[in-house]
């Protein structure tokens, strides 16, 4: 004859197990479609946990074969002869008044010569990048965009500097703010056709940091400014995100960072106002409709880019594109 | 064990005080947390699916069968269903918690 204890353990049991059956029954009525999606994948939800840990034990498995070679520091040419030669390529013919540059070559510009720098120097697939390898992104970028940044900011370092991209949408600026505020005007980036800038859509949620503005009085040109360039970046992957609150979370809100279309050489300033998303996107930063657009076009909706904080302590570099493709007509003249 | 990633909105430590109180060796405990589990997991995947949208069904199984514990999931289903999803889920766990805790209770008080 069972003793109490063991009717208890017994009833007890029993009362689980059926809790349990019926709550697996509610979810296969409700959700069939979920329930063959899980069992297709060989799932089962109930011992989620151990699957769980078997992805752990293959992804770290997984990484340590796909993870390449890296660049040495020995492979590298510094970075001021790295630009020289990329100048080096462009072709000048002078003809009696002026100074024209053979449009084959094509290289005239910094921003050209950012281009085929980072085509040659970067890896095909976007990865973290050494130590090495963003020194010399810092040196290269700081002089030919004219915007100073580091990889590493007061200590501070993202989880990669070399992601992709995708494209995010506006975010909800005060309580109430639609998407047809965000519309530019005519004489605003992209005041030529708004439909551009809105066809991204408002995000239901509020980003990272909530409103930019308690309400829309209070919305300043500032604010709005760091809404329009807004960027997304991982913060919730950082290691120490948790431990070190609210130091980080102050320290990340619109943070300002130089991204880089490195297909393009495309760049913009933007400022961190969200975290994301998520890893299993295959994306590492978000960008805002703005951004994308000045990046890459109306239809670029992901790509890689190179994003590095910028050193601003006096906050004088402003939000918005980065417009370095200007020919220097003063070192061509000078045969420089 | 290993986490997944709604685990921090889970409060459990009533039940695990009705387990310890029924389940003497550790074989029993396990048996019984493992029945707790499996409710949790179902509980919560029912409240996640019945507030996205179903042709997002498909891609948020697959990504978070190939990783549950992606912290990430949140920051997906915060784009995609846009109230605080968060508390939502923590609220009716909590209520769910209480249903098995009254199932516990008839048998150890």
């Amino acid at each position: 004859m069972p003793s109490a204890d063991q009717s208890a353990l017994e009833k007890a049991r029993e009362k689980l197990k059926l809790k349990n059956f019926e709550t697996i029954r509610d979810f296969k009525s409700r959700h069939p479609q979920a329930d063959f999606l899980f069992k297709e994948r060989g799932v089962d939800l109930g011992k989620i946990r151990e699957h769980s840990g078997k992805v752990i034990s293959t992804g770290l498995l997984a990484g340590a074969v796909l993870a390449g070679p890296q660049i040495q520091a020995t492979d590298i040419p510094p970075p001021n002869e790295l630009i020289a030669k990329a100048k080096e390529n462009l072709k000048i013919d002078l003809d009696d008044s002026k100074i024209k540059i053979n449009p084959t070559a094509n290289k005239a510009t910094n921003h050209e010569v950012l281009k085929d720098i980072l085509k040659d120097f970067l890896p095909q697939y976007t990865r973290p990048l050494t130590r090495n390898e963003e020194k010399y992104l810092e040196i290269v970028l700081s002089d030919l965009t004219g915007v100073p940044v580091k990889a590493t900011l007061e200590g501070e370092h993202l989880n990669t500097t070399y992601g992709r991209i995708g494209a995010e949408q506006h975010l909800k600026r005060y309580p109430g703010d639609v998407l047809a505020n965000h519309s530019p005007a005519k004489d605003e980036y992209g005041g030529e056709n708004p439909q551009e800038i809105l066809k991204e859509g408002i995000a239901p949620g509020l980003g990272a940091w909530g409103y930019f503005a308690k309400s829309e009085d209070q919305l300043t040109d500032h604010l709005a400014e760091n809404e329009k360039w807004y960027a997304v970046v991982q913060t919730l992957y950082l290691p120490d995100w948790n431990a070190r609150q609210p130091y980080l979370r102050d320290w990340y809100k619109y943070r300002k960072v130089l991204i880089v279309n490195t297909q393009n050489g495309n760049a913009v300033v933007a400022s961190i106002a969200d975290s994301g998303p998520a890893a299993w996107t295959g994306k590492h930063y978000g960008g805002s409709p703005e951004v994308m657009d000045y990046l890459g076009g109306a239809k670029y909706k992901k790509g890689p880019v190179l994003l590095f904080f910028v050193d601003d302590p006096e906050n004088k570099v402003p939000l918005g594109p980065v417009e370095y493709d200007k020919l220097d007509l003063g070192k061509i003249a000078m045969g420089g | 064990m290993s986490k997944i990633f709604y685990d921090k909105l889970l409060k459990l430590e009533k039940v695990e005080k009705h387990i310890n109180n029924v389940a003497d060796t550790n074989e029993q405990k396990q048996e019984m947390w493992g029945i707790v589990d499996s409710m949790i997991h179902y509980k919560m995947m029912d409240l996640i699916l019945q507030k996205l949208q179903q042709d997002l069904h498909k891609e948020f199984i697959e990504e978070f069968t190939k990783n549950p514990r992606d912290k990430g999931h949140f920051k997906y289903l915060k784009k995609h269903i846009g109230e605080d999803i968060k508390s939502f889920l923590s609220l009716e766990m909590e209520r769910f918690t209480l249903v098995i805790l009254n199932e516990l209770r008839e048998i150890t008080e």
